[in-house]
């Protein structure tokens, strides 16, 4: 049969391929490769950064591990544990965003947590000392985005978290660590040669492993850098360092430490409400606002007196899937973020269920549906706006349109909503005891000893011997 | 080929205990950092210090001091609160992260790294480790010394492929080891994806200015070749690919640098990786390699793309390793290297000739013409991989010694007085004919004379590239001169012949446990 992609034609090929179609010289030729790189290799071990490495990598036969969260049944090693926590943290789309475009926690927390689990008991990080790493991983982020104009703008090339995400990882791990200037140069040229996933695995499995192993990697560039590992000193400046991930490319200084200015002073994140691409948050604003003028008394929507469905947006193509399949697209559906909200008024976690995807009144508004891209209405998550037009049978239109929703940095959560959306996330595998735990530690951060406990409460451990830990005054 | 279940026929995995918070760690190299820490209280004086200190040149050095000098005191109270914020939710979200299905994929693919360590390490024997570490770690040492083969458009194909099937071969149970012709056949798909994937942009056929190809399509590589050696039914490998290629590019930044090797172990362990996890059930992108407008996939490396299907295989399918070979390396440097060394020992023969022997007093000044390429163009080159790097380092080095060696990058040598002396006379042109590309470049090097006198060494074809390949005996000389670093002679001749027949092994896994 006929390929349908060259995707698809690779796979086949792949899998196709039998030892009879090797011919002779390709034989030939391939056993002089195989013999030629197990000598290179041989010699190789007598290098220097072959020490480094194995010095490194044997620790992965170490007893020494890190919390996965929710978990205390196992532990992992630090970079797995970073992994699976990152991935965990970006599984549903469900984390912030800031502007420029990017998931700033996930890339960096876990890698955090992860690396303060496996010091010496006699050297704690406090709180205090956790906090100001975070935000260098957060500040770094920001920073490097500043350097294109291209980040300005919804992502078209490669996933941001998996580019500036590794990098501050690397950056906020090398800070927990304290290791020197020099060490820092190192562990950024390190890190960058981890950088960089296409956009192509957004809104699919794979996408919250952008920042699983941008947590990681950045973490490993960190280790690695602690052991002496060297890169190229200029990584930010040049072109061909960081530059390669940009069509433009202008790096910039810091501001000096005298008075320095956090970009998260000037710029604050969006918090989600709903575990869908943030886009969507938008739509679903719109939609629910415009439902309250189609719902009948007993609060249902008779959709079919509903005729066309026009949802104004960016032209963003990973977010236009008219009919998603599987919940990582329905969590990049424009289309579907508006029906949802439509038929129940808002969107949750369940609404990304297989039953909840394949609703049959969910698919005849769906068949109703398109997307119209306003010259006016552009790609950022700092300007665009949505508007949401329903076109009844009998002929009346209804419209709605949102510029700023509730989440968004211009109207950020409440403390109390805020609370409320972890309380509603944690309790799904930790106890009550745990969830209250973390939130007050999280409260008092700075005044925190040992944030050991921090990784207790993931765990899921109910002792109380963790919340006498806590040291607080 | 028999299809593969992992996860249950391999041995049983210890789950790792609660680990007891007094036990010595091994992250003892990372807890000297911290000491330099403790000292909290001598923040203020030393900050200043610091910053008085000469003016920051660069934006990554300006980073690398943010990133060292700030303090708890520099957090403002808005930072502080919106921080808190971040973390809380960041948590929960995490939380609730860690009932998806994703997160079961990826937590059961990291349980295999408990104790799972059953890969050789070259050279080392008796230690082994978890697969994708022993293909890092593998992969690391075939790319150290920049000693590893080359091919056209061009990349190092065999370093980022072979030691994930190495890996690969002994994680598979007893039962269900692939043969010799097996493990063939993978490494030649992880080498023909390779091939075929550069031939989607013309970009490649000149040497790379922005990522680093071995990260780029040796990543995939390692994905496909390892796809092949587990058996992977057609959409796992797919998903492989896609995987892999959110896994794939390195800067070009990082070439000439420690760090270059890493490319290649990075390669190698994640392609390996990402075939472990299609092989678990994590899907991605189904038109990762196809040109979607507005939404990048594996196009999102190159500035031009335009992918090709690959023919599909009837009877005979055409490698394009058939019309094109690799060229290997006799010395360890880059492949550049290797006509500016050849053109250099001309020209010192026609010196020899001349006057009788190579007096470099009786240089006024050394021409090399040279293609454009600014990461092999380092008049003074400073650590080894720099000189490895080094047009005008190995064409002195050639010129001086008659020859470059593995010792030629030693400290000692790098900076000898005889050499820095003819490094000073270097000139560099770049003739407008000498392409920047493998297939098509040459080198020249040009005495002049105190005399006024010109000596001229040209090289089209060096001795070990695909026009010219070694011969067998060359071929195998440099691997006794290398495998005898690490392993006594009768382990050396035992791996020629196991690889020499290749096709007739019944157990590839016996050719990663000789290392």
């Amino acid at each position: 049969f006929f390929p349908q992609t060259v995707t698809e034609n690779f796979a086949n090929v792949i899998h196709g391929l039998n030892a009879s179609h090797l011919t002779d010289l390709v034989i030939q030729r391939s056993k002089r490769m195989i013999l030629d790189t197990l000598g290179v290799g041989l010699l190789g071990t007598s290098t220097e950064v072959f020490h480094k490495v194995i010095q490194y990598s044997k620790i992965y036969h170490s007893d020494a591990s890190s919390t996965v969260w929710g978990h205390s049944d196992f532990r992992l090693p630090p970079l797995y544990a970073a992994f699976v926590n990152g991935v965990a943290v970006h599984s549903m789309d469900f984390d912030d965003t800031w502007h420029p475009a990017t998931h700033p926690s996930g890339a960096v927390l876990p890698a955090l947590l992860a690396l303060s689990e496996v010091l010496p008991q006699k050297q704690k990080f406090s709180g205090l000392d956790l906090l100001l790493a975070f935000n260098v991983g957060i500040e770094v982020q920001g920073r490097l985005m500043c350097f294109s104009n291209e980040a300005s703008y919804v992502p078209k090339r490669f996933h941001p978290p998996s580019v500036v995400g590794t990098i501050g990882s690397a950056a906020a791990t090398a800070k927990l660590l304290a290791l020197d200037q020099f060490k820092c140069k190192a562990a950024l040229a390190v890190a960058a040669s981890y950088a960089g996933a296409p956009m192509a695995n957004a809104a699919t499995q794979t996408k919250p492993l952008h920042i699983g192993n941008a947590a990681r990697h950045g973490l490993e560039a960190t280790c690695l850098t602690s052991l002496g590992l060297q890169g190229n000193k200029q990584i930010l400046d040049m072109e061909s360092g960081l530059g390669a991930f940009y069509t433009d490319y202008n790096p910039r200084f810091l501001p000096t430490l005298q008075s320095y200015s956090w970009l998260l002073d000037q710029q604050d994140v969006a918090i989600k409400r709903f575990p869908a691409h943030l886009g969507t948050h938008w739509v679903a604003d719109a939609a629910s606002s415009l439902r309250k003028y189609l719902v009948e008394s007993d609060d249902s929507v008779p959709f079919s007196r509903i005729k066309r469905i026009v949802v104004k947006v960016p032209d963003v193509r990973y977010v236009n899937r008219p009919f998603p399949n599987s919940e990582h697209e329905a969590r990049h559906s424009f289309q579907f973020a508006a029906c949802t909200a439509l038929l129940d008024g808002s969107i949750s976690i369940q609404s990304f269920s297989d039953q909840n995807i394949s609703r049959p009144e969910l698919k005849e508004l769906l068949s109703k549906t398109k997307l119209e891209h306003p010259a006016d209405n552009k790609p950022s998550f700092d300007n665009l706006y949505c508007e949401v037009n329903v076109t009844l049978q009998d002929g009346k239109v209804f419209s709605e349109r949102c510029d700023t929703f509730y989440g968004h940095w211009r109207k950020p959560l409440s403390t109390e909503d805020l609370k409320k959306k972890f309380h509603s996330n944690a309790s799904s595998v930790l106890s009550v005891e745990a969830t209250e735990g973390i939130i007050e530690t999280v409260d008092n951060l700075e005044k925190v000893e040992d944030c050991f406990v921090l990784s207790a409460f993931l765990k899921g451990t109910q002792s109380t011997k963790v919340l006498s830990k806590m040291c607080l005054p | 080929m028999k299809p593969m279940s992992l996860m249950h026929e391999l041995p049983a995995m210890k789950i790792l205990q609660l680990s007891g918070s007094n036990l010595s760690s091994p992250y003892h190299f990372l807890r000297s950092q911290k000491v330099l820490a403790a000292s909290r209280q001598v923040h203020k004086i030393s900050v200043q210090v610091l910053e008085k200190t000469a003016a920051e040149e660069t934006v990554t050095s300006s980073f690398a001091s943010f990133i060292h000098g700030v303090r708890p005191e520099h957090l403002s109270e808005v930072v502080r609160h919106r921080s808190k914020r971040m973390i809380l939710d960041s948590i929960g979200v995490g939380l609730v992260g860690s009932t998806t299905r994703v997160f079961n994929i990826a937590l059961r693919y990291c349980q295999l790294y408990a104790s799972n360590a059953v890969s050789s390490v070259y050279g080392r024997k008796g230690l082994k480790l978890s697969p994708t570490l022993a293909a890092f770690t593998n992969g690391i040492a075939a790319h150290s010394m920049d000693f590893d083969d080359t091919w056209h458009p061009a990349t190092h194909p065999s370093g980022a492929v072979l030691p994930a099937l190495l890996a690969a071969s002994q994680m598979l149970p007893p039962s269900s080891k692939p043969d010799g012709l097996d493990f063939l056949l993978a490494f030649n798909v992880g080498i023909e994806v390779q091939g075929r994937l550069m031939r989607f942009s013309t970009e490649a056929h000149n040497i790379p200015k922005r990522f680093h190809p071995p990260s780029v399509v040796g990543t995939m590589g390692s994905a496909a070749a390892t796809a092949k050696l587990l058996s992977l039914n057609e959409t796992q490998c797919a998903h492989a690919l896609a995987i892999a290629a959110s896994l794939a590019g390195a800067p070009m930044a990082n070439a000439a640098t420690q760090a270059k090797p890493l490319h290649i172990g990075n390669a190698t362990r994640l392609g390996l990786e990402a075939a472990l996890l299609a092989a678990r059930g994590m899907e991605a992108s189904p038109l990762i390699l196809d040109d979607i407008p507005g939404c990048s996939g594996f196009s999102a490396f190159y500035g031009e793309y335009q992918p090709k299907p690959l023919p599909l295989p009837a009877n005979s399918h055409e490698f394009l390793l058939e019309k094109q070979d690799v060229a290997f390396k006799r010395f360890p440097a880059h492949l550049g290297m290797h006509w500016i060394v050849d053109a250099a020992m001309s020209a010192r023969n026609l010196l020899i000739n001349y006057s009788g022997s190579f007096s470099p007093s009786l240089i006024r000044a050394i021409l090399l013409r040279i293609p454009v390429s600014k990461y092999i163009n380092r008049p003074f080159p400073e650590s080894e991989h720099q000189a490895r790097h080094s047009f005008q380092f190995n064409a002195c080095t050639a010129l001086l010694d008659g020859e470059v060696g593995l010792n030629s990058f030693t400290d000692g040598c790098i900076h000898r007085r005889e050499l820095m002396e003819l490094l000073a006379k270097v000139l560099v042109e770049h003739p407008e004919d000498n392409l920047a590309n493998f297939d098509k470049m040459y080198g020249e090097v040009a005495l002049v004379l105190e005399n006024g006198d010109v000596l001229t060494g040209r090289c089209d074809t060096f001795y070990g590239h695909w026009r010219k390949p070694l011969s067998r005996e060359s071929l195998l000389k440099k691997f006794r001169s290398n495998a005898s670093h690490v392993l006594p002679e009768d382990k050396v001749n035992s791996i020629i012949m196991t690889v020499e027949n290749l096709e007739n092994l019944p157990d590839s896994s016996q050719l990663a446990s000789s290392l």
